[in-house]
Formats: structure tokens, C-alpha cells, sequence
């Protein structure tokens, strides 16, 4: 396999060094202070001329560019993202599809109306500075999200993507200079070592915002490094988060089964808006309901495979499994549906106010939940001690609680305190708006 | 340690007598090169034949005894889709090691307790416990296994331990097996170098350059954790001795991700420039608290014998044999049947009082026949006896 450059650096001219990116097959650029420089200059004037245009004229045509990258799908590129993203051709071909579609005009300017910020956008643009986002993982809505927000905005963007999955920005950028080369000028791409003294130390230099993906250690360092050479950048962090689901014993059918499948099979589960946990009302139907849930779960092996996982990751799943053959001892666990001869899908049913975490990669974990008529709150403090600290770190909400009052539905929602609430199904495909992490998507880039 | 109020069961006594017995002349590791385990022991392909067999009617009869007494265990072995009886050893369930931190795992009342090991890995505050009535088939499934790879060509060694007493950490299980070796073949010279909690690295070395003086060979004994904490203060201070010929270093509890960390063979060749001891001369164990048994390498028996041994895989007494769970089809195997990584699980007959066949959190590579070890599983918590160490504040003045 030939090594590829993974570098997008408008205004940038001439040859420059490279060297390669971890085992993978990528070289990356080794850059002198002076070309950052260049760069940040030339990305900041396309910038500026991008906000200048009327924000209605910018959203049309950041949706028409969504909807085009939608329609046209990874195509070639398929293979080399399948590699970096470890999701099989047709999770790819999903994933893909699940990126781009959100980006509607409605979600555009609903996103804008979320913040009230209509007028401010629609001035010259004093407010914005360079951004820099420091991304992780191999989900490319992590990446694409941040890109619109900055371009809502109109802030240039200095994108540092995922080692693991570096391709994904570099082909967006390669398609926007085909299509829409006055955002594919606004903003550059390129990978370099945390502590770098020479690419990251000029890239945030000139920074007014750093967006960080990550887990904790990894946001520490890099907030430490912001703080250390460029003091007046703020950092707004996106750490490790997952997302459960709310089902109602009148929910629990096969249709919300599927639906549910769907959420959790978009991105192998490696999402924090993948549901992990389900947080389902108890009842008769429920045991039959997770057995529909393990029979989705298997159909979806041959619509939406899930992608291979190193034997690591695997062992890993497998030590979960026979843990949660423990817990059926030890009455932690009611029962146990998993795939026969292979890692593919589990699904545990725990007991009521038992703990049990779930390792992703469509491994699921069914909690009971107590009848929620009039004892909503007792059911809630239940489910709240079941969760313990991880509770804070909750993400997204699927929800269907049909049949329950809409009194013992908001206790509900408001107890769980998600930063994201959607339909059974719809979870994933989080709007450009959404508040991740609780922050402000759009003001956050901003000067306040 | 009130073995005496309830009455022995008669079952435990029959097992223990058949396991003393066996375990008593069975191979207790590996003597020679060989494509086969069997080969390893030295044996022919009858043998190796008798050795299976006779492994796999304790394994089974074990298992009748361990789940009609165990009701975690008989519960966990019907869940899913594990119902049929097993035939041979490979099929007996292996019992995940977080069910010490989550259940008593023992096969007699608590009336019968004669000891108590503690696993100091974490997350809840919570222990693992390996509850004993009976010390004696882990007393001889030490002592066999630790002679036969650590002392092969001596009766006795003057042994510098860098581990606390049993004493001073009573639920230890490395602290119990390293006084009770050093009361088997430890000179009247040994001595312990953990006091009140840390390290006293200055009355160590003191007795290293006793020990040169003496021109007598030791055996440094202690954790991996503790050795790296050592020879970094060694390197500080250009501490550099030859300790006579024939001494040797025992290490085991490996590092929990929890200090630096050097590869065991970085570690085993670091004790040349300080102590003059070859890395071939570093013998390490893999064990774990809620096993009776241990695994070792064979680099020292190897060198002091002149004898070919697979150094790449793991030795173990006839008693004790690693099995494989293929972690993408569930299957266990024998490591023979195995390819690639998978999670290590290991069948030891000396667990008579609690569970034999156990399933670790520990990546296994299998190879030749062997296996070696592989990292641990994601999100499985640090453990093991070496982790307390870590944190040991090191005494450099006397």
C-alpha cells in the first residue's frame, strides 16, 4: 500500500517535510513557524470573506454541501475509511449518511435561533477568532459537527484530527475544494504530536478557541498545553460521555426494538450518542421485549454489520459476558442473550437497581425500571443510585414513554439530565445544534 | 482459624488424599524441550496419555465436588448455553476471578477457615478473598513448583526478600508463599527488607555486600514493582556489586499499569550492571492470589542444568495447565489448539477448597504450544500482589 499525505493547509505553496503517523500508512507535514503563520493568515482572510456573506446566502449553501457530501457518499474512499474507522462497507456507507444528514436548513437555522444570535451573526464578524479543535475517535459526526459550528460562526479552523482516523477531514477537504472551495479555504487540517514544539505550538499560539475531544487525561494535557502557550485561548472540552435510552412498558414493541438497534448499531456504539444502557419500565412484556431486542440486534449482523474488533477488544467483550453469566449467580443479572460463536451483539437484563456498565461494541444493558405511576421519584433515586457517578457523564436520551403522564416524563428527562433528547431511532442523528457536553454549540466559539 | 469446630467432610479429605498424592510424584515443570506438554515433562507418548487422563478425572471430580458445594459457582456453571456435562477438563466452566470480590467462593463452612488471602486490585474498596480450610496442597504445590524452577541445584540459599512478613501483612498470599519458602530452604543469613510499610533499601544493601563478602550466592526475592523502585535507586547512587556465583533473582506481581514499567526482559537484564546476576538468572513467577499454583519461566534451570528449555512459554507443574477462551467464539481451549490472543484461563487442581478452573482478565499470545503473556483485558482493573509495593516509600538512610 502506498503511503498518503494527510495534510490540507490553503495558502501554503512549496514543498515541506514529512514524516509518518503512528503504524498507520499516513505521512504527515513537519512545518516551520512561519508556514502555520502563513496559513492561519490566508485561512482568516477566507474566512472573513465568508462571513461577509448574508447568513442566509451561508446556510443554503452549507446545507447544499451537506446534502451533496450525503449524496455522494464516501465512493472511493470507502476502503481506506473502512480501515480507519473499523466499521464494516455498510456501517461506513450508514455512518456516512448519518454525518451529513442532520445539516439541514432547518437544523441550521435552528441551531442559530437556539442561541438568539441572528443579528450577531449577521454582522462582519468581529466576535470570532481562529479555533482550534483537537478531535478524537474514529465518529465522523465529531468531526464534521465542529466544522459546521465553525462555519457558522465564520471563525478560521485549525482541525487536529484523531490519529487513529486522520482520513475522514482530509477528505472532506479534498471534495469541498472541488465543490465549494470558499470553505474548503477557510479552514486547514493537519496531525501533530501533543507537546509538539513546533506545529502545535504555532497552531495554538494564534488560537482564541480550542475545542477538545477526549478522554480526561487527554483534555487535561491538552488544556495544560493551551494554558501554557496561549494564554488567551479558552478551552471548551469534550470528554467521555454515553447515552441511554427511556422505554415505557407500552414502548416496548418489536418496532421500537429496531429502532433502538438502529441507534446502537450506527458507529458500532463507539458514539457518546450510542445508547449503552436501557432504562426500560418493568412488566410482564419485558423479558420477551429484550429477546426482540436480541433478535434486532441479530438481523441487523446481516443489514448493518458491526465492523471487525482487534481480539483485544474482543477478550474484552467476552470477559463481560462471562461476568454477566456471574451476575445471573449471583442475581445481579436476569438474563443473558449474546450471539452464538461470535462478539457480535449481547444484550444483559439486570436486576432492578443493579449496576452493570457496558463495554459498547453493541453490547447492551437492559435496567429495570420500577413502575413509574406515582412513584416516579422512588423509581428515579433507584435508577440514579444504580448509575452512580456515571450519571454526570450522560450524553443523549432516546425516549418513548408512551403511555406515562407527561408529569412523570419530564421528572423523568429532568432527573437524567441528558445534553441531548430524541426519539427512539433519531439519537444519533444529533442536529448541528445539539448541546454537547451542556456547552453552547455556537456561542462557545464566540467572544463574549 | 477455627478448623476445628466443624467437622471435616469426608469428600474433601478423599479428594485432598488423591491430590497429595498425585501432586507428589506428578512432573512439577517443565524438564526438557518440547513440541508438546508432554514432552515438556519429559515423558513419552503414554505418558503424556496417563498424565491427561489422570488430569481430567480430578479436573471433573472436582467439579462435581466444587458445585455441589458452591452455589455461585453450580449457578454460574448452568447459565446460558453451558448446560451439558463436562468430559474432559478443557469443558469445565471457568469461573471469572471478580466472583472472589463479589461472593464467598469456597467449598466448606466458614467454621472450617484456616486462612484467609486477600487480592490488593481494586476499584470498589472491595477485596477479592481466597478462603482456605486446608494449607497443605498449597503448601506442597509451592514447594514443588518453586524447587523445581528456582532452587533446582541447592537445598538451601540465603534469600534477601524485599516483601513484607506474613506477620506484618497476614492476608498476603505473596508474603505467606515467600516466608514459608525461605522456613524451607532459606539460610539462618535471610532476612526480610519491607518494614512497616516501606522499603529499606539501605539494610538491603547492606546485606548484598555481606552476601559478596560471605561468597555465598542469594536469592533476591520480591515484586516487580519493588525491583524497578530498587534498581533505580541502584542507578542513583552507582550502586554496582557481583554477587557470587550462582545467586538469582525470583520476581513476580508484574507492574498493575500503575508505575513505570519495564518488560520482564528489560527487567531481568537490569539486574547484571547492579548486581551482577544475568539475566538469565531472573526467574519469574505468574500467579495470582486465588490460585494454590504458579507458572514460572525456565531461563535459570535451563542455565544451571544445561538443559534446552522453551523459554518462551510459561513452565507449570502437571497440576496446573492454562487454558484458552477464544474471546470471538467463547470456546475454551487447550493452548495447543489455540492460535493468536485470547483470555487465559487456568485449571488448578490444588484450588480443592474453592474453584479449580478459573477465567483471569490476562491476554494470553499462544505459541509452540505455550503461552506467554499479552497485556491484560480493556477496563479490567489493576491487580495483584505487587501493587501494594507501588507506593512503598523507599528508606535509603539506614
Amino acid at each position: 500500500m502506498t503511503r498518503r499525505r494527510l495534510a490540507h493547509l490553503p495558502g501554503l505553496a512549496g514543498e515541506h517535510d514529512w514524516r509518518p503517523l503512528g503504524d498507520l500508512q499516513f505521512d504527515t507535514p513537519v512545518l516551520a513557524a512561519a508556514d502555520v503563520r502563513t496559513v492561519w493568515t490566508a485561512i482568516a482572510t477566507a474566512s472573513r470573506a465568508w462571513r461577509a456573506r448574508p447568513l442566509a446566502e451561508r446556510l443554503d449553501r452549507l446545507a447544499a454541501v451537506a446534502a451533496w457530501l450525503r449524496t455522494e457518499g464516501p465512493g472511493p474512499e470507502a476502503d481506506a475509511l473502512v480501515r480507519t474507522t473499523g466499521l464494516s462497507s455498510a456501517g461506513l456507507a450508514a455512518a456516512w449518511d448519518a454525518t451529513f444528514a442532520p445539516s439541514t436548513l432547518a437544523a441550521l437555522a435552528a441551531a442559530i435561533d437556539a442561541e438568539g444570535l441572528w443579528d450577531r451573526l449577521e454582522a462582519p464578524g468581529a466576535d470570532v477568532g481562529p479555533v482550534v479543535h483537537v478531535v478524537a475517535g474514529n465518529v465522523m459526526p465529531a468531526t464534521w459537527t465542529m466544522l459546521v459550528r465553525g462555519w457558522l460562526v465564520g471563525a478560521p479552523q485549525w482541525l487536529r484530527p484523531a490519529s487513529r482516523e486522520p482520513l475522514f477531514p482530509i477528505i472532506v477537504a479534498a471534495r469541498l475544494q472541488a465543490l465549494a472551495p470558499e470553505l474548503a479555504a477557510t479552514f486547514a487540517v493537519t496531525w501533530w504530536l501533543h507537546g509538539d514544539d513546533t506545529v502545535e505550538r504555532h497552531v495554538l499560539e494564534a488560537a482564541h478557541v480550542v475545542t477538545v475531544q477526549g478522554d480526561d487525561p487527554a483534555i487535561a494535557a491538552v488544556r495544560a498545553r493551551v494554558q501554557a502557550v496561549a494564554e488567551q485561548a479558552r478551552c471548551v472540552a469534550y470528554g467521555p460521555r454515553w447515552s441511554a435510552a427511556l422505554v415505557a412498558e407500552a414502548a416496548q414493541t418489536p418496532d421500537n426494538a429496531a429502532r433502538l438497534v438502529q441507534d446502537m448499531a450506527l458507529f458500532d456504539q463507539q458514539g457518546c450518542l450510542s445508547p449503552s444502557i436501557i432504562l426500560a419500565e418493568d412488566g410482564p412484556r419485558l423479558e420477551a421485549w429484550c429477546g426482540e431486542l436480541a433478535a434486532a440486534l441479530q438481523a441487523a449482523e446481516t443489514r448493518l454489520p458491526r465492523g471487525n474488533v482487534d481480539a483485544t477488544r474482543s477478550a474484552g467483550l467476552r470477559l463481560w459476558r462471562e461476568s454477566a453469566r456471574l451476575g445471573i449467580a449471583l442475581r445481579t443479572v436476569r438474563q443473558l442473550w449474546e450471539s452464538s460463536g461470535s462478539s457480535a451483539w449481547a444484550v444483559a437484563l439486570t436486576a432492578p437497581g443493579a449496576s452493570l456498565a457496558s463495554p459498547l461494541d453493541r453490547h447492551v444493558v437492559v435496567m429495570p425500571v420500577g413502575n413509574t405511576a406515582g412513584a416516579a421519584q422512588e423509581s428515579i433515586d433507584v435508577v440514579r443510585a444504580a448509575l452512580g457517578p456515571r450519571l454526570v457523564r450522560l450524553q443523549g436520551l432516546g425516549v418513548d414513554t408512551t403511555g406515562w403522564s407527561a408529569e412523570t416524563r419530564d421528572a423523568w428527562v429532568a432527573a437524567l439530565d441528558a445534553a441531548h433528547v430524541a426519539p427512539l431511532g433519531t439519537l444519533q442523528w444529533a442536529p448541528p445544534g445539539w448541546r454537547q457536553d451542556h456547552h453552547p454549540p455556537l456561542g462557545s466559539l464566540l467572544k463574549s | 482459624m477455627n478448623a476445628s469446630q466443624a467437622a471435616r467432610d469426608p469428600e474433601a479429605e478423599r479428594l485432598d488424599a488423591r491430590l497429595r498424592d498425585w501432586m507428589t510424584t506428578a512432573p512439577a515443570g517443565f524438564t526438557q524441550a518440547g513440541r508438546n506438554l508432554g514432552a515438556r515433562y519429559g515423558l513419552d507418548a503414554a505418558g503424556a496419555t496417563r498424565l491427561d487422563r489422570e488430569f481430567d478425572a480430578l479436573a471433573l471430580d472436582l467439579f462435581e465436588y466444587q458445585t455441589n458445594r458452591i452455589e455461585v459457582y453450580r449457578t454460574f456453571a448452568a447459565a446460558g448455553d453451558r448446560r451439558a456435562t463436562p468430559q474432559r477438563a478443557v469443558d469445565v466452566p471457568a469461573l471469572p476471578l471478580v466472583a472472589f470480590k463479589q461472593a464467598r467462593v469456597a467449598a466448606f463452612p466458614p467454621a472450617r477457615e484456616c486462612a484467609v488471602f486477600h487480592t490488593s486490585g481494586t476499584t470498589d474498596g472491595r477485596p477479592g478473598k481466597l478462603h482456605l480450610d486446608d494449607l497443605s496442597l498449597y503448601e506442597l504445590s509451592l514447594a514443588r513448583g518453586f524447587r523445581h524452577h528456582v532452587l533446582p541445584d541447592l537445598d538451601r540459599i540465603r534469600m534477601l526478600l524485599v516483601v513484607g512478613t506474613a506477620r506484618e501483612m497476614p492476608h498476603s498470599s505473596l508474603a505467606y508463599m515467600l516466608d514459608h519458602v525461605r522456613q524451607l530452604w532459606g539460610t539462618a543469613e535471610s532476612g526480610h527488607f519491607v518494614q512497616d510499610g516501606k522499603v529499606q533499601y539501605a539494610a538491603f544493601v547492606a546485606a548484598v555486600r555481606l552476601a559478596c563478602r560471605d561468597r555465598e550466592p542469594v536469592c533476591l526475592m520480591g515484586t516487580a514493582l519493588a525491583w524497578v523502585q530498587i534498581l533505580d535507586a541502584c542507578a542513583a547512587e552507582g550502586f554496582r556489586v557481583v554477587l557470587p556465583e550462582g545467586s538469582r533473582v525470583f520476581e513476580t506481581g508484574g507492574y498493575k499499569g500503575r508505575t513505570r514499567e519495564l518488560s520482564r526482559a528489560d527487567l531481568a537484564a537490569g539486574f547484571e550492571p547492579h548486581f551482577g546476576i544475568p539475566a538469565t538468572h531472573v526467574v519469574s513467577e505468574y500467579g495470582m492470589t486465588e490460585m494454590a499454583s504458579q507458572y514460572y519461566t525456565t531461563s535459570l534451570r535451563a542455565a544451571l542444568l544445561d538443559t534446552p528449555l522453551d523459554q518462551a512459554v510459561w513452565s507449570h507443574p502437571a497440576w496446573l495447565r492454562p487454558h484458552w477462551l477464544d474471546p470471538e467464539r467463547g470456546t475454551l481451549l487447550e493452548v495447543a489448539e489455540a492460535s493468536g490472543i485470547g483470555l487465559l484461563a487456568h485449571h488448578d487442581l490444588a484450588n480443592r477448597g474453592s474453584v479449580a478452573h478459573l477465567l483471569t482478565a490476562d491476554l494470553g499470545s499462544a505459541h509452540d504450544a505455550g503461552f506467554d503473556l499479552a497485556g491484560r483485558c480493556p477496563q479490567a482493573d489493576p491487580r495483584g500482589c505487587g501493587l501494594v509495593y507501588e507506593t512503598l516509600p523507599l528508606v535509603r538512610a539506614p
